[in-house]
């Protein structure tokens, strides 16, 4: 049970404290409610390029890293296409270094052409990295627009192409800054070593006075329900034909979404899940396999995804797939492989309840999903699943009108 | 309005936790070291002294540690996977040059079911040909996926660059290894060196009694010694690989340094965090930050068994790679002739004050830093006495240790990339 304070300033800023006398270090945390879902889809990775501009200072500190380097700490931050979170850890007597910094970059952050131009540099050296220089590193560029025609979605954090990246402006960088980044769009946690009495005192002191602004009430096209299979089929230079396949499944704060991570965990998460022993074990046509859900705040998608042993025709391999989808579908799973994906979950949540960072960003993530105190009942929510629910999503999801696949495929 | 130009006051945090573990010999002669307090999720560490130091044909060790949970006279790999997973307990194997290390992760109130299960696995491993022969498979298949990545390359050529590619830290896996590699090579090793080389464990919460007794059935044979392996043989020292079609170009830039155990050691670790250790360093400051480079650069120390190297690590705008690369000299020219100033000084000694505070925050990292202690065989107070040379360090000092020990003429430089 993980015990916490709420209160909300005038400026419409949502605080969450979280007390925890085991550590010597305080965690401050601010989510923004922008993501890349809040692009325009001629200007896309701006809202994971925004995030870069954070570092570059603000009115009163000219560089937001050293003044917390040296109170000794150690920050950093990301973007989803959900959210942009940031996140600072430090010795919790130094707790208004952070507030400081982090006050005044969401008040008054310095944009200037020096420090746009070199992060435009550095985005398009991390696109080229992570995405473009890695066998297999382009697979989600291909994939989003396949199985998204309409949702933002469609593209991914880092941008659709370098091209957006370099086009972006100073002056859009102004109006991204001034429409997302105000207290009334933000929720910030402040946890660790710090009594309630100081942390009300302290972010009253630094954030009460910067001015309220718009709520992103995130209302975005929606996704039309997909009535026939889609398919693309793309030559690299990679040693394996990788196989994936997405199904349209539920929002990260639906009721089944905890019958969905149990049915990802039963398919693929562990060494005993079934795909990995079927179909690497025991018929050998894959290297590797895995499923898992994307957790997306809108509508997500359900990933069963593999690489192929060369020789191994995909044809095969992907009718593989479906036969154990099928399997799921036609029959109920025994009580005890439940049990299996539940109890390794408690593990999970166990592990997560250890560090106060790790809990800092869950108390963010629930609040903004609409409900703390959900970052208490997930155990409860874990065990109230059963094998027919899970059974009963199963059969939801996995119709071939419901799945996109990419095969990306070995050049021979 | 609140004065937003006051800088709030900071302390320094210099104070660390105690170690608080029990430490008993077995009489097999193991070493457990239990931490004293409960905890709800329990972390547990086998150390078997046969790391591939130990080993005669290369890739034997790699092999042995994936494949220890794939059978036992009784068990198929399914089945061992399955039991740990339904007491949602998990794994981790590592190999190391010096150890093999079988790490668990479970809640405290099936503990002694897993680890009587584990152990059970552990002393009767038997891998099925069927199992030895799929790992040879996926492992031939993923040394191709990572034959196509530049920092792949540039890691295994330095580290042959460094130490000789017929040294234990200077060789790789080629497919041709992995064809010569035999179930028979992988299981011998396993009741020739694994069985024997139970040396430490090391807990964050107190284990049931009952544990003790099952740890006791390993017999700890002192006899296993590393094998003879060949010197250090350095290769070629500047290398540019060439790389078709690479965006990137993966550098890869270093040489030997001075251990933990050093005298110079805080200094040198102080020097290597201003120059590259930090989001705040000197090349994140100029290859990142002012010329727009690089997602990322950094440098650090990493240790072996009795030896250690720095290393300088980033991958970079192809066009830029030369360029890059001279200004990683120019900027340790910079730390040999100019002093630094009391503020960057002051902002680095602050910053790893930082970061050792947070090493030892929570049961699992002051595991990690204990770990840290019986690897090196450091003092208990060496942490403390580390902080507090680090605070008494000054500007004379860091510019010595950079005249001391950064000579470019020892520096190994790897470049992948399109040229």
């Amino acid at each position: 049970m993980l015990a916490y304070d709420t209160f909300t300033l005038a400026n419409g800023l949502k605080v969450i404290h979280h007390l925890d006398e085991k550590t010597p270090l305080a965690v401050v945390n601010i989510l923004y409610n922008v993501g890349a879902r809040d692009e325009n889809e001629s200007l896309t990775g701006i809202a994971h390029l925004f995030e870069h501009l954070m570092f570059g200072g603000s009115k009163n500190a000219e560089s937001y890293d050293e003044p917390l380097q040296r109170a000794s700490g150690e920050n950093n931050a990301f973007t989803s296409n959900d959210i942009t979170n940031y996140y600072v850890t430090l010795p919790a007597e130094n707790l208004e270094t952070a507030l400081w910094l982090e006050s005044d970059r969401m008040f008054q952050l310095n944009l200037t052409p020096k420090t746009l131009e070199v992060q435009q540099g550095v985005v398009k050296e991390e696109f080229k990295q992570r995405y473009l220089n890695q066998p297999y590193g382009d697979l989600w560029l291909y994939f989003r627009p396949l199985a998204y025609t309409t949702h933002p979605y469609r593209w991914a954090t880092i941008g659709k192409e370098l091209s957006h990246i370099e086009n972006f402006t100073l002056v859009e960088a102004d109006s991204f800054y001034k429409r997302f980044y105000n207290p009334s769009n933000a929720i910030l946690v402040v946890a660790g070593n710090v009594s309630f009495k100081s942390c009300k005192e302290l972010v009253t002191k630094w954030f009460g006075e910067i001015p309220e602004g718009e709520i992103n009430k995130n209302t975005y096209p929606q996704e039309p329900l997909q009535t026939e299979p889609r398919r693309l089929e793309v030559d690299k230079e990679v040693p394996m034909t990788s196989i994936s396949l997405g199904f349209h499944c539920g929002a990260r704060s639906d009721d089944d979404f905890y019958s969905l991570d149990l049915l990802s965990d039963m398919l693929g998460a562990s060494a005993s899940s079934r795909l990995h022993q079927k179909l690497v074990k025991e018929q050998q046509l894959f290297a590797d396999i895995a499923a898992y859900s994307t957790e997306s705040l809108d509508r997500g998608l359900f990933i069963v995804s593999g690489r192929i042993f060369p020789g191994i025709d995909p044809k095969m391999a992907e009718s593989a797939i479906w036969e154990e989808l099928t399997a799921f579908k036609n029959e109920i799973p025994e009580l005890r492989e439940w049990q299996k994906v539940v109890n390794k979950k408690l593990t999970v949540l166990k592990y997560m309840e250890l560090d106060v960072l790790n809990k800092a960003m869950n108390l963010a993530l629930f609040t903004h999903l609409g409900d703390t105190n959900k970052i208490n009942t997930e155990e409860a929510a874990f065990l109230a699943t059963s094998p027919q629910s899970i059974h009963t999503l199963a059969n939801q999801l996995f119709q071939e009108s419901n799945c996109s696949t990419l095969v990306y495929k070995a050049k021979t | 309005m609140i004065n937003r130009t006051l800088v709030p006051d900071t302390i320094i945090p210099s104070a660390l936790p105690k170690f608080s573990f029990n430490t008993t010999v077995l009489p097999n002669g193991v070493q457990l070291y239990e931490a004293k307090e409960h905890e709800e999720l329990v972390r547990v560490a086998f150390y078997f002294k046969c790391g591939s130091l130990y080993s005669k044909k290369k890739g034997q060790v790699s092999a042995l540690s994936k494949l220890l949970l794939s059978g036992t006279s009784k068990l198929k790999s399914y089945s061992i996977q399955e039991e740990l997973d339904f007491y949602g307990a998990y794994t981790d194997i590592e190999n190391g040059y010096e150890h093999v290390s079988v790490t668990l992760f479970c809640v405290n109130h099936h503990v002694e079911k897993i680890i009587t299960f584990m152990i059970q696995v552990l002393r009767d491993v038997q891998i099925p040909q069927v199992e030895f022969d799929l790992f040879r498979n996926k492992s031939l298949e993923n040394l191709k996926v990572s034959q196509q990545k530049t920092s792949y390359h540039a890691r295994r050529l330095f580290m042959e660059s460094l130490y000789g590619s017929e040294h234990p830290y200077g060789r790789s896996m080629s497919a041709e290894d992995y064809q010569n590699l035999t179930l028979t090579d992988v299981q011998n090793y396993y009741s020739d060196y694994f069985l024997g080389s139970l040396d430490h464990i090391i807990s964050n919460t107190p284990l049931p009694k009952s544990a003790h007794a099952l740890f006791n059935k390993f017999t700890h044979d002192t006899t296993i010694e590393p094998f003879n392996v060949s010197s250090i043989k350095e290769g070629e020292k500047i290398i540019q690989y060439p790389f078709k079609d690479a965006v990137q170009a993966s550098l890869f830039l270093g040489m030997p340094c001075i251990t933990r155990n050093d005298v110079d050691y805080p200094a040198w670790s102080l020097l290597i965090t201003l120059f590259g250790g930090y989001f705040g360093s000197r090349l994140m400051k100029n290859i990142r930050e002012d010329k727009g480079y690089t997602y990322g650069i950094g440098a650090g120390t990493h240790h072996l068994p009795d030896s250690a190297y720095l290393s300088i690590r980033s991958d970079v705008k192809n066009e830029a790679s030369q360029d890059c690369i001279n200004e990683i000299y120019k900027e340790i020219a910079r730390l040999k002739e100019e002093l630094i100033t009391e503020e960057e000084l002051n902002t680095v000694k602050n910053y790893m004050l930082g970061s050792v505070q947070r090493s030892f925050d929570g049961s699992l990292s002051l595991g990690d830093r204990f770990k840290t202690i019986i690897d090196h065989n450091l003092d208990l107070d060496y942490y403390h006495h580390y902080n507090q040379q680090i605070l008494t360090l000054s500007k004379d000092d860091i510019q010595k240790t950079a005249i001391k020990y950064l000579d470019t003429n020892n520096l190994h430089v790897i470049s992948v990339g399109t040229y």
